[in-house]
């Protein structure tokens, strides 16, 4: 069921991401010289790219991984390879669900039912934020000025992400 | 002039006329009138009636002070109560509506309560309304009839809200001369500024009275800074209202989108906008007070900047025979105004000198006896300007934990030290003059003084106080919204009520919509003059959010009818509905409650389905358990710490039962733990208790375990699950999986349908059972598959109201009901799976108070009927209850009812007869108490 509908947000796309694979990447020790896939784990709130993966810090000691589903299995060995003892990688797909929101009406989009400052212009790409939005949990990964990778919990999905699509090509109250 | 309407000026557009009706009648306005402009301008005078004794009331103020002329917006679902006419600015086919009125405004049979308004004084209800129940019940039903002033709709609110968030380095509240200048000159450092109007128009004052401001009319320069905010990447809110400032400088403001009443509704009504700010400059003005006089509450008395504000703002003249009466500077203006309007001047009474309005006459008023020179005099006129001084909003800046200082030039309060970073400015502060206001209001904005915007207009003062009048005049009106008069006030002094938190609940002073702004300092003052004591001495009430009334809509926001709260679903929730199941909601989640078939009922649904599983085999979706991946080199270490049984010993591929207390060692959570490899675990736990747990997790990681190579990853939502539960589950998972199934308590790896995933041989329904793992966004064909062998073999789908069934019949506890957090392992049965210690709660385990012997203890009970769940246990009807019932069922393949309870000395008590007592339920059942596990006992059905 569609949310009350509201016109509010303007330049917007929304589409599923369905072709990555997810993992979590967690470390034990605390500060190992780890690199993946060639690139130095991003620091706290940034995200970086790196060939085809996408890492997001999560939280001390945490990052997501991101990588094309076709290819996961390999990413995920490699991955582990390189992790050894330091920690362990773990799939999470099942536990995510993702749009992508192309346009520059995203940093509008994301003020709505939230408390958190998507407007600020340090809030640019590379950055990662962690927020409640209707009621949600929120994972947003700024991947470019008009490009932002967004994900909450699968089990909210079918509800959280109407709010977003009612306000698609509406102009701003 | 035609009519009260003027031939010019005014802020109206008077190429929009504007059609509205006010009690079923026709009017009409100009596009930029409030309701209550366009009524004035209509020659409508009489707006509605008192709250408690129905008196004619007209409109007191211009603003959001308005205690009178209150009215009801829409009709229907879309109506708003209590909208005041003096904050509605009109639109095409407004429907407005009188209220408190029966059977018509200009008749209306409550004014009766008038004439016996000396026999119900202050304090009324709690003088007359005591007894026993009965006659309390009585009353009620008509203090109840008689409570709250418009009809609230009863229908869902068809208009839509929303929630916005805004961060900004300067929130300006109120644009008046102040507001405007501390705006413009944040906006020239460079900040981030959000400047919010509760007005259409930016100005205040300067709407009101013409002025220049730097080398521009006023108006112009205010366009000129909302232009400059506005390139300088700033927001201007006009029609927002700011109505709560919270910690951390946290504001809430209210915008409105349309405006009451307004059909077709604008997409969205209003928003509520939740601005986190740098700074705060609060320059929200004052609010005139009224002066006090017999009938000062009578329609054509009204607040004199008001009266201006008609004139000027909307070319609407109040009167054509005016008495201008007060205490201030300010009069003169307003006397100027209407001279300017045509009207006549019949007296200027100013009661700095001595002279008094003492009582106004008529309804609307027709004249008023005047003391002038010692000289009572009566007066001819049709409206009465009264300005009993200026009260400096100081709402927001209370809300904001600032101190108020006593301001003997206002007579009221203004701000004193903040507690947040917020600041006042303007006329709010008790500044006088424009180029007074302008340069503090620049200066608060971090501009310097050379650069301050000037005008040349000349200035003009505002302060003043009307001086006291004792003793109180009769009818005399002080909270004009709650029929409090200076009477009431001075009865309740004499029958003890000091402090002012006292008197303002014993006579409900600034206790109604408005929140006494036109009253709360007069009454301060009344009482200051009775204690013989200085006003801020004797204090003020506490001033809370909202500052004005809100919408319930609005608080609501987006988050109304089916979202009012969010609805987790299952990753098979569309295999489910296939089956059109009852939905249980489970804190968010939605989850099968039964699947009945036609005729069915809830308990025979659930019987039958908890009977395939005791006979033949069913299949339940167990997905929201909370689930965690816990994985390192002392990951074994730490689930000894977070679990109160033996993990270490665990062997690879195995699993176990296990429960976790807290630090005060009472059952927190329970579930199951298995060892995947080496370094590896799955962790389960309640699905209640999901977020909690991970929680705990992590404290025992980062604080009571910091040093331990273990890495804690919850998995819930990833791994969808299900369990097949039967005498045929093994055959099932076999054919299935096409390998051995593991024993009770094993693990193993599994594949269905090509999706990997994990198998568990555990047992929560008591018959042979296997829960299995897959990624959520990979189940849905594994369900499918087990779903169509469990049907094809006679088996159910089974919901929770089944699992309920089945495990109240096995006796397993459940977290929230046996593990209710007051229990020890010891009072639910477990303390023999309690390792010696090195767990969470394994010191307080010893505290001698949880070795009580008559501690609550599980035990089951059964009886011939049902048993009523959260029934006390007593001995007989009337004694102490000794204990209560948790859970309780039916048996599934026999008859009778079966519970679990907690009850004092547990199974010392085995096969004592007690009665299970709900007096709410009018049921009392003989039960006979019994070892907890109704089916069983030793296990032979699950394990090989």
């Amino acid at each position: 069921m569609m949310p009350p509908g509201i016109a509010t947000v303007i330049d917007f796309a929304i589409t599923p991401i369905t072709d990555r694979a997810i993992f979590r990447l967690a470390l034990w020790n605390k500060a190992p010289a780890l690199r993946i896939a060639g690139a130095a784990l991003p620091a706290p709130c940034r995200a970086i790219t790196s060939g085809d993966l996408r890492i997001l810090w999560l939280e001390a000691g945490h990052w997501l991984i991101t990588c094309p589903t076709a290819t996961a299995t390999e990413t995920a060995a490699s991955i582990a390879a390189q992790i050894g003892d330091n920690g362990t990688l773990v799939e999470v797909g099942g536990a995510l669900a993702g749009r992508q929101l192309r346009g520059g009406g995203w940093r509008e989009l994301l003020m709505f039912g939230g408390v958190f400052d998507a407007e600020s212009p340090g809030f640019a790409p590379g950055c990662v934020a962690r927020t409640v939005m209707h009621h949600a949990s929120l994972l947003i990964d700024v991947v470019a000025d008009d490009h932002v990778n967004a994900y909450v919990p699968a089990s909210y999905a079918e509800d959280f992400f109407p709010f977003w699509e009612s306000r698609v090509g509406k102009s701003s109250a | 002039m035609t009519g009260h309407r003027l031939p010019a000026g005014g802020h109206i557009d008077r190429g929009r006329p504007v059609n509205f009706s006010f009690d079923g009648r026709s009017y009409s306005g100009f596009e930029g009138d409030t309701l209550a402009s366009a009524l004035i301008a209509s020659g409508v005078m009489l707006l509605g009636r008192s709250f408690k004794y129905h008196r004619p009331r007209g409109i007191l103020g211009a603003g959001v002070e308005e205690p009178n002329a209150l009215v009801t917006a829409n009709t229907g679902n879309r109506a708003e109560p209590n909208s005041r006419a003096t904050d509605i600015f009109i639109t095409e086919g407004l429907v407005a509506t009188s209220q408190n009125r029966w059977p018509s405004l200009g008749f209306d049979m409550g004014a009766v309560t008038g004439l016996i308004a000396p026999f119900i004084p202050a304090g009324f209800y709690y003088k007359t309304f005591f007894g026993g129940p009965r006659l309390w019940l009585f009353f009620e039903h008509f203090i109840r009839r008689a409570a709250g002033l418009g009809p609230a709709p009863t229908r869902p609110d068809p208009d839509h809200y929303d929630h916005r968030a805004a961060f900004c380095d300067v929130l300006v509240v109120g644009s008046g001369p102040a507001g405007l200048a501390a705006a413009d000159a944040a906006c020239a450092a460079g900040q981030r500024v959000i400047l919010t109007e509760q007005d259409r128009l930016l100005g205040g004052s300067l709407t009101v009275d013409t002025a220049d401001i730097s080398g521009q009319p006023a108006l112009a320069w205010a366009e000129a800074v909302r232009a400059r905010i506005l390139a300088n990447s700033g927001r201007v809110l006009t029609r927002t209202t700011a109505t709560g400032y919270y910690d951390h400088d946290l504001l809430t403001l209210i915008e409105r989108l349309g405006e009451p009443g307004q059909t077709p509704s604008p997409s969205t009504a209003q928003r509520l906008w939740r601005v986190r700010a740098g700074r705060v400059i609060l320059a929200p003005g004052t609010i005139e007070r009224p002066l006090l006089f017999t009938g000062n509450d009578r329609p054509g008395v009204m607040l004199s900047s008001a009266v201006r504000r008609y004139i000027t703002r909307f070319a609407a003249v109040p009167g054509r025979r005016a008495v201008i009466a007060g205490c201030t500077d300010d009069m003169a203006q307003t006397a100027r105004s209407l001279t300017n309007a045509g009207a006549k001047i019949a007296a200027r009474i100013d009661t700095r000198r001595g002279d008094a309005i003492l009582a106004a006459h008529g309804s609307p008023v027709a004249a008023v006896t005047a003391r002038i020179a010692g000289q009572s005099r009566r007066i001819t006129c049709d409206l009465v300007a009264m300005s009993g001084g200026f009260t400096p909003s100081v709402h927001l800046h209370s809300q904001a934990g600032g101190d108020l200082a006593w301001h003997d030039g206002c007579g009221a309060f203004v701000p004193a030290a903040s507690r947040q970073s917020q600041t006042t400015t303007g006329s709010a502060a008790g500044l006088e003059g424009l180029n007074a206001i302008l340069a503090d209001g620049w200066a608060k904005g971090g501009g310097s003084t050379e650069t301050a915007p000037r005008s040349t207009t000349a200035a003009t003062g505002w302060h003043g106080s009307a001086p006291p009048i004792t003793p109180a005049p009769k009818k005399a009106f002080i909270d004009f919204q709650n029929d409090v008069t200076a009477a009431d006030l001075d009865l309740a002094w004499r029958e003890g009520y000091r402090s002012v938190e006292h008197l303002k609940r014993y006579t409900t002073l600034g206790m109604a919509t408005d929140q006494g702004k036109t009253s709360n300092i007069a009454g301060l003052l009344r009482l200051s003059e009775n204690e013989a004591r200085a006003p801020a001495a004797v204090g003020l009430t506490t001033f809370r959010p909202p500052y004005v009334p809100v919408t319930l809509g609005v608080l609501a926001g987006e988050d109304g009818g089916h979202h009012m709260a969010p609805r987790r679903r299952l990753a098979l929730h569309a295999a489910h509905a296939r089956h059109a199941p009852l939905w249980q909601p489970l804190g968010y989640w939605h989850r099968p409650r039964a699947y009945p078939r036609a005729g069915e009922t809830l308990h025979s649904a659930a019987l039958r389905e908890a009977r395939a599983v005791r006979t033949t085999l069913g299949l339940t979706d167990v997905s929201t358990l909370a689930k965690f991946d816990i994985s390192g080199p002392d990951a074994a270490a730490f689930l000894e710490i977070v679990c109160a049984t033996t993990i270490g010993k665990l062997a690879i591929g195995r699993g176990r039962y296990t429960f976790m207390l807290r630090e005060d060692s009472m059952v927190a959570d329970d579930g199951t733990v298995w060892r995947l490899a080496e370094n590896r675990f799955l962790l389960t736990s309640s699905t209640g208790g999901a977020d909690r747990m991970d929680a705990h997790l992590a404290y025992v990681r980062d604080i009571l375990a910091p040093r331990l190579r273990v890495a804690i990853i919850n998995v819930q939502e990833h791994w969808a699950a299900f369990a097949i539960a039967g005498p045929a589950a093994r055959t099932t998972v076999e054919t299935l999986t096409g390998a051995a199934a593991p024993r009770h308590m094993g693990a193993a790896p599994t594949n269905v349908a090509g999706v990997p995933g994990w198998l568990l041989a555990a047992s929560y329904s008591g018959e042979r059972a296997f829960e299995l793992y897959f990624p959520a966004n990979g189940i849905a064909p594994v369900w499918d598959a087990f779903e169509t062998a469990t049907l094809a073999q006679g088996g159910a789908l089974y919901g929770l109201e089944a699992l309920e069934l089945l495990r109240i019949e096995k006796g397993h506890i459940v977290i929230g009901a046996e593990a209710s957090g007051r229990t020890t392992p010891h009072d639910i049965g477990l303390s023999k799976m309690l390792r010696s210690g090195g767990f969470v709660g394994a010191p307080a385990l010893g505290r001698p108070a949880l070795q009580a012997p008559d501690r609550q203890m599980l035990v089951g009970l059964e009886a011939e009927s049902p048993i009523p769940e959260g029934a006390m246990l007593v001995t007989a009807k009337g004694n102490a209850p000794q204990g209560y019932v948790t859970s309780a069922g039916s048996r599934v393949l026999g008859t009778g009812g079966i519970a679990l309870a907690l009850l004092e000395r547990g199974m010392a008590r085995a096969d004592e007869t007690l009665i299970a007592s709900s007096p709410t339920r009018g049921l009392a059942v003989p039960v006979r108490v019994t070892a907890p596990v109704f089916h069983d006992a030793a296990g032979d059905r699950y394990r090989d």
